[in-house]
């Protein structure tokens, strides 16, 4: 066996039909796309070069703002509902509440439900004439609280965020119980021992010994509500007039919608290299010490 | 040791996932079935707009099915019915990777010149000079929309005119008539409002934003005339101009009303044309394309009680100007291995045998020349075809002229809509018209 891991031209061997698959199919693809977006082209008549016009046009687009706005209003909902509210749900499971089995399999169901099932759903929930949000408000006397959720240009990206909240919560909490299910059970025996608080178990065990897991967790947070489509597109659509756009569904717009593909890849762009950072920046913000685990 | 395994698992399982779902954005349709029959061009493909709420979806398919049953050319013509929210973004995304089908469906104006432009389109000239007595056959002016640089690269095979479609036996109920100027018109729905009735269904979702934005550009044609469309068509016209601000806060002062159903911004175009169909409103705006789904019994409850009127100018010396245009048109692409016959099918479709038979059965307005059999007319479609005869001119949508600029259009309606001030929409609107000449 060494000797096969041990040469490095197995190991290409190896390594190669998932390396082809990816370039094919992520590397190819990102540096077309970044070709792309120095161009101004339908991809149907010739393309012009455009050089950074594409880019410049984008500081000045109000509806690129605006998307950029509320991607990163997007950001924080979901910082907030996936880190400190799933790592809470994780904590009361992991230190095995009465029914843990069965609340962890309900929190982890919607994000294994489909995101355009989940959308339609919501739409519903969410439906001005007969969605169940109005029908409760009526139910307990909020009747002047009742409105057409979707519809209003203040609160319909809310509601959106609020969806994209309840359906990923449970899938970090399930990433991060993992982790504390990882910890070895005598560092919270010794701490016991020693009189501490199931609060500074949690800030001083806990917490450390899954910091390189909440990295992870925080690259997948930022950069799956950065590049947030499907929700968006069942629910508004990125309506009413734009006030729902993030930058992937705007990114759909000019390309799909008024065909200018070059304009549309330079949005695609800037997309990557705000996850990009966004990689860097939790990086930083989580900075361990590997010798710990 | 055995929990860091799984959890390891897990990580590379939920990493290998967000791989997957991060590299969605560049999809490409190919379409390999039938490619051999469709490279020796024994198959055309087809994409048309249809959904099985649309009455007419059976009548396009049976003239397909027998050209396909007797052609000259040996062909089968195989179609897709998309919905109308749905076609535009699957065309452009076919006609980008360059699989678009042979014939397709596609509006006029603006919407075809971007494949035109592109080499997308063939040229159809030369199959209507070869044929003068087909070219003759379409009524005045109706290439026209279809017509780049003198060339012809489209066929319709409709006419449509927006109408404001009523229901009767509602106007009997409630003592009122049809209106001929718009105060009557707002008499007619002040009436109908204090009588507990909803005047008009309409519907104010994103995806159906037009439907919003045409009735607003009808209300415009009253205020500034076809002058005014002029303008704006040709780059002239401002979009924040008085005329159009005033369109939007009279549509504004009906909705403040009660005019519309109640929380019309979220009420999709079908659930509203339901609502007119059930008898549930007196009215319902919409181009005359509907007199299919609202003249037939199994789709609409009313069947018998609809008639239209066309909308009254805001202005009287205005009037009859309407929304209108070419419709279901066809153009053929330069894809099709066999133009012959994808023209043949275009020429089938609007000989006066399947014209007239889309009219008496489908309420579908032809384009061409059609020897009208009053008897076999329904009392809707009489009264369809009275509303083209009076009108002085007619303004295409928006959306039709310029997708861009149009799309934008659309999208303002939903803000007007929800109340937001008409000044600040259209001066944004106008800001942008200007950022994309």
């Amino acid at each position: 066996m060494k000797s096969v891991f041990g040469n490095k031209k197995s190991i290409a061997v190896f390594v190669l039909p998932a390396f082809i698959v990816y370039a094919i199919f992520c590397l190819f693809p990102i540096g077309y796309n970044i070709y792309m977006s120095f161009f101004d082209t339908n991809l149907m008549e010739k393309s012009t070069f455009v050089g950074l016009n594409n880019y410049i046009q984008l500081a000045k687009d109000a509806t690129f703002i605006k998307s950029l706005k509320n991607n990163i209003l997007m950001v924080i909902g979901s910082l907030i509902a996936h880190m400190p509210l799933a790592m809470f749900f994780a904590n009361a499971i992991f230190k095995k509440i009465k029914g843990a089995a069965f609340f962890q399999t309900v929190f982890f169901l919607p994000s294994v439900i489909c995101g355009v099932a989940v959308g339609l759903t919501w739409t519903f929930i969410y439906n001005g004439n007969y969605g169940l949000l109005n029908a409760f408000l009526g139910a307990i006397g909020l009747e002047n609280l009742q409105q057409v959720w979707l519809s209003n240009k203040n609160l319909a990206l809310f509601c959106i965020i609020i969806v994209v909240m309840w359906q990923f919560v449970g899938y970090h909490m399930i990433i991060q119980l993992a982790a504390m299910r990882n910890i070895d059970s005598s560092y919270y025996e010794a701490a016991s021992i020693d009189g501490a608080t199931g609060w500074q178990q949690f800030v001083n065990i806990t917490l450390p010994m899954i910091k390189p897991i909440l990295k992870i967790d925080a690259v997948l947070i930022i950069t799956g509500s950065l590049k947030y489509f499907d929700l968006i597109a069942v629910m508004t659509g990125g309506g009413p007039n734009h006030a729902t756009e993030v930058m992937s569904t705007y990114m759909y717009y000019q390309g799909f919608n008024i065909l200018k593909y070059g304009y549309s890849s330079a949005i695609g762009v800037v997309l990557l290299l705000l996850c990009a950072g966004s990689v860097v920046l939790s990086n930083k913000v989580f900075k361990t010490d590997d010798t710990q685990m | 040791m055995k929990k860091k395994r799984a959890l390891a698992l897990l990580l590379t399982t939920v990493m290998g996932l967000g791989l997957l779902t991060g590299c969605g954005g560049s999809g490409s349709s190919s379409e390999s079935a039938d490619s051999k029959d469709a490279e020796e061009g024994k198959t055309l493909s087809m994409m048309c707009i249809g959904t099985t709420a649309d009455a007419y979806m059976e009548g396009y398919q049976s003239i397909i099915d027998s050209f396909n049953e007797n052609n000259e050319f040996g062909v089968t013509v195989d179609a897709e019915f998309v919905s109308n929210s749905d076609y535009k973004t699957k065309l452009t995304t076919l006609m980008a990777s360059d699989s678009e089908p042979d014939i397709i469906f596609t509006w006029e104006l603006g919407y075809l010149q971007t494949f035109v432009d592109g080499g997308k389109i063939v040229d159809l000239t030369p199959y209507l000079e070869e044929d003068t007595a087909w070219k003759d056959s379409f009524n005045d002016g109706m290439l026209d929309q279809l017509t780049y640089d003198g060339k012809v690269y489209g066929i319709p095979t409709q006419e449509c005119v927006g109408t404001m479609y009523y229901n009767k036996a509602i106007f009997e109920e409630n003592g009122v008539a049809v209106p001929t100027t718009y105060e009557e018109y707002r008499q007619v729905c002040d009436t109908l409002v204090a009588n507990g009735v909803t005047p008009v269904a309409l519907a104010s979702t994103p995806d159906d934003a037009w439907l919003v934005s045409q009735y607003i550009q009808q209300l415009a044609n009253g205020i500034g005339g076809y002058e005014y469309f002029e303008s704006l068509k040709d780059g002239t016209g401002k979009w924040n101009d008085d005329t159009m601000v005033q369109a939007a806060k009279l549509f504004q002062e009906e909705v403040e009303a009660g005019y519309y159903e109640d929380g019309f911004t979220g009420v999709s175009g079908t659930e509203a044309e339901a609502l007119f169909q059930s008898g549930q409103t007196a009215m319902y705006y919409n181009g005359s394309w509907e007199t299919s789904n609202l003249d037939n019994s199994e789709y609409c409850e009313v069947s018998e009680d609809v008639s239209c009127f066309t909308m009254p100018a805001v202005d009287a010396e205005n009037a009859y100007i309407s929304m209108g245009s070419v419709d279901s048109s066809y153009a053929v692409s330069t894809n099709c291995k066999n133009v012959d016959a994808a023209v043949g099918l275009l020429k089938y479709w609007t000989n006066a045998e399947n014209a007239s038979m889309l009219l008496y059965d489908y309420g579908r307005m032809p384009s061409t020349k059609v020897e009208l059999d009053q008897s076999k007319l329904s009392s809707l479609c009489i009264d369809v075809i009275a509303r083209f005869e009076e009108q002085k001119s007619l303004t295409p949508w928006f959306d039709r002229v310029d997708t861009n600029i149009g799309n934008e259009f659309n999208n303002c309606g939903v803000s007007i809509s929800n109340g937001e001030d008409p000044q600040g929409i259209y001066d944004g609107l106008q800001e942008y018209a200007q950022s994309q000449s």
